[in-house]
């Protein structure tokens, strides 16, 4: 299972790395760093699949055909990455230049931190219930290559539930699942943990990097009190950050541990330097979003409206209001669409 | 509007209950309205989060996001508050003033108070030691290991939820969704007859062997503490295998190899 692991851990960051590099291109954001590529490629993957996979399960498409079609999409988004590979090498040698302050207390805390949490977790198991539903709707996929039209705790009841229909995170680690040959059962219980838990930091690491542009050691500090937080958290396992612990592979999960910090990051980032790609980045996390969970379609626009209000009203500036209302347009039109499913 | 402050109390409670971690987040989040002197941070890290609050707490808006969200998953909300990012970067604020030596002390003073104030996530309470890559508890793999691949079962509520997740290619006479029929009296249909009638201490063979053969089951895994009234033979299943917790029936007909799914479109 190690090679499994490292497999696609190579696979995701690589290619989420790659088409991250080749989206900030077009939006003219350069010498931003690696894990700042990585993340905007990231949402760039999920927002891609969104597009794609919305229609393709209205129109009864079978999984090979989106399969095929997702997977092509994301070698064009890799390949167009690998002719950025001037920005990428600038960037490989500022990390290696800088290298040595990153090892400072801060990092050193939170990079053992985080081994421990992906240790522990890839040697315990949380009898997750809902996985019932959520894990066997991606194996259904692989299994009778249909999207979302078998009830997936059976296997044979043909139903559909129209309120997970715009939100079908499950499908993506079929996706994964597909491409590498492993069943999703074990591609969400044992591999996923690998590729969000990272992810999840990542987009700490970046905010402490915002916060601390300087200082790598304040930097290191934010971080390791990020990852302490995650450890030691309070209430039921339900609360937002928790799932990063116990059930990172569940699209709720995601949402709380990983995309409202990072809309959290492209807010900070726009209030600071406004600039035209942090909105498409915005608007590409917000629509990413809405493949993780219906909850991403109603509390994204809650998250980034109320952000995006105060801080335009603090610039005394409508152009912020408005290219706010617009990079939220993705997750109002679905969420109108879903309101219209579901009543 | 008793019942939107019980909903939104007990909700909170559940979030944030059993540690210090909110009340270190409220503080750190007025530390940094004190503090800070760039607006900008302010507003994100401190006044956002408050009006987050707000929103959760005022009546008018909270019945508002009960209706879009749910009642019963309300305490969503509180996702927006980001504990993460404002407790670390009050912490670190308070930090940059302190120089040399001290710094790392009082760093590693707050990472104490985190442990502390905070409930441990990877503790046993939730977590059991995995024995298998696929994550599911043993005795599942022990009985899915023991079934051929393509057939229809009907199996214990202990093991429906994480069959499939072991072996997709099986379908599932009822899961999730017979849990319906608990607690009512009177039920309808062969698949509520049926479910109710395995889920008696002692099973009435005379009763579940017709419903089961009705319903295409292949398979009835029932566990090893049941007992029966009657005999399988009769209405036409005989034991194929057993584990130390299950005990496992075939449909006599069935033939080796033989695809029994069920589908219905």
């Amino acid at each position: 299972m190690r090679l499994e692991i490292l497999l696609t851990m190579a696979f995701f960051f690589a290619g989420t790395c790659l088409s991250g590099y080749a989206l900030c291109h077009v939006l003219k954001l350069k010498n931003e760093g690696l894990l700042f590529h990585t993340a905007a490629g990231i949402m760039l993957w999920w927002a891609l699949m969104e597009l794609i996979l919305v229609p393709m399960t209205m129109c009864l498409a079978s999984f090979w055909s989106f399969v095929f079609l997702y997977s092509a999409v994301i070698l064009v988004c890799c390949l167009a990455g690998g002719f950025c590979w001037r920005e990428i090498l600038a960037d490989i040698k500022n990390l290696f230049a800088e290298f040595r302050q990153y090892l400072n207390i801060g990092y050193l805390i939170a990079f053992i931190l985080i081994c421990f949490q992906l240790y522990f977790i890839h040697h315990h198991m949380y009898l997750e219930w809902d996985d019932t539903y959520y894990v066997n709707l991606a194996n259904e996929a692989v299994q009778s290559n249909k999207i979302y039209w078998v009830y997936p705790e059976t296997g044979y009841f043909a139903d559909f539930d129209k309120r997970y229909v715009l939100s079908l995170w499950p499908v993506f680690y079929a996706w994964l699942s597909r491409l590498t040959g492993v069943l999703p059962t074990i591609m969400a219980h044992t591999i996923l943990p690998w590729i969000l838990i990272p992810a999840a930091y990542m987009v700490y690491a970046l905010i402490g990097k915002q916060l601390f542009a300087e200082d790598k050691q304040m930097q290191g500090m934010f971080l390791s009190f990020a990852v302490l937080l995650h450890l030691f958290m309070s209430g039921e396992h339900t609360t937002g950050i928790t799932f990063l612990s116990i059930t990172p592979w569940v699209g709720k999960g995601v949402l709380a541990a990983i995309l409202f910090p990072l809309l959290f990051y492209w807010i900070l980032r726009i209030a600071q330097q406004e600039r035209g790609g942090d909105w498409v980045l915005l608007g590409i996390t917000c629509l990413g979003g809405c493949l993780l969970s219906s909850m991403g379609i109603m509390l994204t626009p809650v998250f980034v409206g109320i952000a995006v209000f105060l801080t335009a009203v603090y610039k005394r500036s409508i152009r912020t209001l408005i290219y706010g209302v617009i990079s939220c347009t993705p997750c109002v039109i679905l969420g109108i669409y879903y309101i219209y499913l579901t009543r | 509007m008793g019942e939107f402050f019980d909903i939104a109390k007990t909700d909170f409670i559940e979030t944030f209950g059993g540690a210090w971690i909110f009340p270190i987040f409220l503080f750190c989040a007025v530390w940094i309205l004190w503090r800070e002197k760039d607006w900008i941070k302010r507003l994100l890290f401190g006044i956002l989060f408050l009006v987050f609050l707000g929103l959760y707490w005022f009546p008018l808006t909270g019945l508002l996001f009960m209706k879009i969200l749910g009642e019963d998953v309300y305490w969503r909300l509180l996702w927006l508050l980001l504990p993460a990012v404002v407790i670390p970067y009050a912490f670190c604020i308070i930090l940059k003033n302190i120089k040399g030596i001290c710094r790392y002390g009082v760093f590693l003073l707050f990472m104490g108070v985190l442990v502390l104030g905070g409930k441990k996530v990877l503790s046993a309470e939730w977590f059991e030691p995995s024995t298998n890559v696929y994550k599911v508890p043993q005795n599942v793999v022990s009985v899915c290991d023991l079934l051929p691949g393509n057939v229809h079962v009907l199996a214990s509520n202990r093991l429906t939820p994480y069959l499939r997740l072991y072996d997709p290619s099986l379908t599932l006479e009822y899961a999730r969704n017979a849990l319906i029929f608990n607690g009512k009296e009177e039920v309808h249909g062969t698949l509520a007859h049926l479910y109710k009638a395995v889920q008696e201490p002692e099973i009435d063979v005379s009763l579940v062997g017709p419903l089961a053969k009705e319903e295409g089951c292949t398979f009835l895994i029932f566990s090893s503490s049941r007992t029966y009234t009657g005999d399988w033979a009769d209405y036409g299943y005989e034991e194929y295998a057993s584990t130390d917790e299950f005990v496992l029936f075939v449909d006599s007909d069935y033939e080796e190899g033989q695809d029994t799914r069920k589908w219905e479109d």
